[in-house]
């Protein structure tokens, strides 16, 4: 099968610092993958090039064979690290905008997880907590028909409960013949979850395999190996 | 696709614009009702100059408004974190910088009407409307009488004015975008870019003006009809600043589609 996101000695250079070196990297369909890292190794970076938030200082990134352009845009559904939510909006408006703008996106769906939350569609963004509004997004973010999910951090701000609810979130909702990126440093939260992990390591990939494989051939869990691989 | 990004970007400036325009109207007519009862004269005067000078404020504070929403509108949605949304939908970013000159363009123009209707509602007599009426006839006759020339000069005059006004907030957009350059500093970046950028424009005009000098452009002129002689000048600055919309608009596109460094 072809990938559905491939990078090519993917290299991104910010002033003094090598936030991705060479890079090579293939993400099959129909895969939860697990992108885990220390801060500052480069999770972020790669999901924003591949989002075309970044350009590439050299290297190739594809997502379903286009380089980021429209067509890309229309396959990756994106859940940054912080709110984009503008806040002159309402619940109303932001569904209507993502209607608008995304074949893909299912209104119904949106506004029945809303419902559960108990928030309705006149809600201002504006007078929501931090919490809720992380909510929304992976809300809008998830109820996306896309072949791409990147989501970066999205448990690293919330409590526990909310952990939960965002996980399930997410893996009720996804197109089963879609892959979902989820970037962290939480890893335990996530373990049972994945199929796959990448460990970025300096902008470096250390190690990309299945769960299973680190399971047989380490004898350890996800979470054990990443303490091990990331020791100070 | 324009016309959905356009329906956002009305939606999210006109709750900042139509308030504005709103109290502009409301104190013209308040205004107004002060000089329709000589409040001026009566004891209750200071209510009356307090009116005037809170209307005069409000003018100020929304061409100031005008201006600032422009700047900040491009800064925060497109460049800022709002801007991880608007890049990832699936438009051009061509079509974010259309979108964002057209409405600030319309703005522009809706806060002078805000002005002109204020102005109207205050000087409002039958003086007032006889003087206009006469103006009116008066235009007209001047455009009966010199016909397709003077129609044509004003047309191209009304053209000239609304590509000023796209090129001063290309300008300022180009470099808002150049600002990208310097990521820890972009407003400084920005700040600095506009230097530049009206550096370069003031040098290329003064090589322009040394050339034509040189090729005494002047004596060429003097040998056409003095309307003929206008409509070439116009028509050379209209000229001129479609090539300067075109560079930022271009300089805009390449820093939001090569450039773009989200934080």
């Amino acid at each position: 099968m072809s990938a559905i996101l491939e990078c090519r000695a993917l290299t991104k250079r910010y002033p003094g610092v090598k936030a991705l070196d060479a890079v090579d990297l293939s993400i099959e369909p129909g895969r939860i993958v697990g992108l885990l890292g220390p801060n500052g190794s480069g999770k972020s970076t790669l999901i924003k090039l591949a989002c075309g938030l970044l350009v590439p200082t050299s290297g190739e990134i594809r997502i379903a064979g286009h380089t980021p352009g429209i067509e890309s845009k229309l396959a990756v559904s994106y859940l940054p690290d912080q709110s984009y939510l503008s806040d002159w909006m309402r619940v109303e408006d932001i569904l209507g905008l993502f209607t608008d703008f995304y074949p893909d996106f299912s209104r119904e769906k949106a506004l029945e997880m809303l419902q559960r939350l108990n928030i309705g569609p006149h809600s201002r963004l504006r007078s929501m907590s931090k919490g809720t509004k992380e909510k929304v997004q992976l809300i809008l973010v998830m109820s996306r028909e896309a072949q791409l999910y990147l989501l970066d951090e999205p448990i690293a701000g919330v409590d526990p409960a909310a952990r939960d609810y965002i996980l399930s979130t997410i893996i009720t909702n996804y197109n089963p013949t879609a892959s979902v990126v989820i970037s962290t440093h939480l890893i335990a939260d996530i373990e049972k979850v994945l199929d796959d992990v990448i460990f970025l390591s300096a902008g470096k990939v250390a190690l990309q395999a299945t769960v299973d494989q680190i399971r047989e051939e380490h004898g350890m869990s996800v979470d054990a190996l990443f303490r091990e691989v990331y020791k100070c | 696709m324009l016309g959905k990004l356009l329906k956002y970007e009305l939606k999210a400036t006109s709750q900042i614009f139509l308030p504005f325009y709103a109290a502009i109207l409301i104190l013209g007519i308040l205004n107004k009702l002060f000089f329709a009862i000589n409040a001026f004269d009566s004891p209750a005067g200071w209510a009356a100059s307090i009116a005037l000078a809170i209307y005069m404020l409000v003018i100020v504070a929304t061409f100031v408004m005008t201006y600032v929403v422009m700047i900040q509108r491009f800064y925060k949605n497109l460049l800022g974190r709002e801007g991880y949304l608007m890049h990832t939908l699936p438009v051009k970013p061509s079509l974010h910088i259309v979108c964002k000159s057209l409405v600030s363009l319309l703005w522009t123009a809706g806060s002078v009407l805000a002005t002109v209707i204020s102005v109207f509602i205050m000087a409002s007599s039958r003086e007032f409307f006889q003087g206009v009426i006469s103006f009116f006839q008066w235009l007209a006759r001047l455009l009966e009488g010199y016909a397709p020339d003077t129609v044509l000069g004003i047309t191209e005059l009304v053209l000239l004015l609304i590509l000023n006004a796209f090129t001063s907030m290309l300008m300022i957009y180009a470099a808002i975008a150049l600002g990208q350059f310097l990521p820890n500093h972009r407003l400084l970046g920005a700040f600095g870019a506009y230097i530049v950028l009206s550096t370069v424009v003031q040098f290329l005009t003064s090589i322009l003006t040394l050339l034509f000098n040189a090729v005494k452009l002047h004596n060429w002129l003097s040998t056409l009809q003095p309307a003929a002689a206008v409509h070439v000048v116009l028509w050379g600055l209209i000229a001129g600043s479609l090539i300067l919309s075109a560079a930022y608009f271009c300089i805009t596109r390449y820093m939001l589609t090569r450039r773009l460094n989200l934080e």
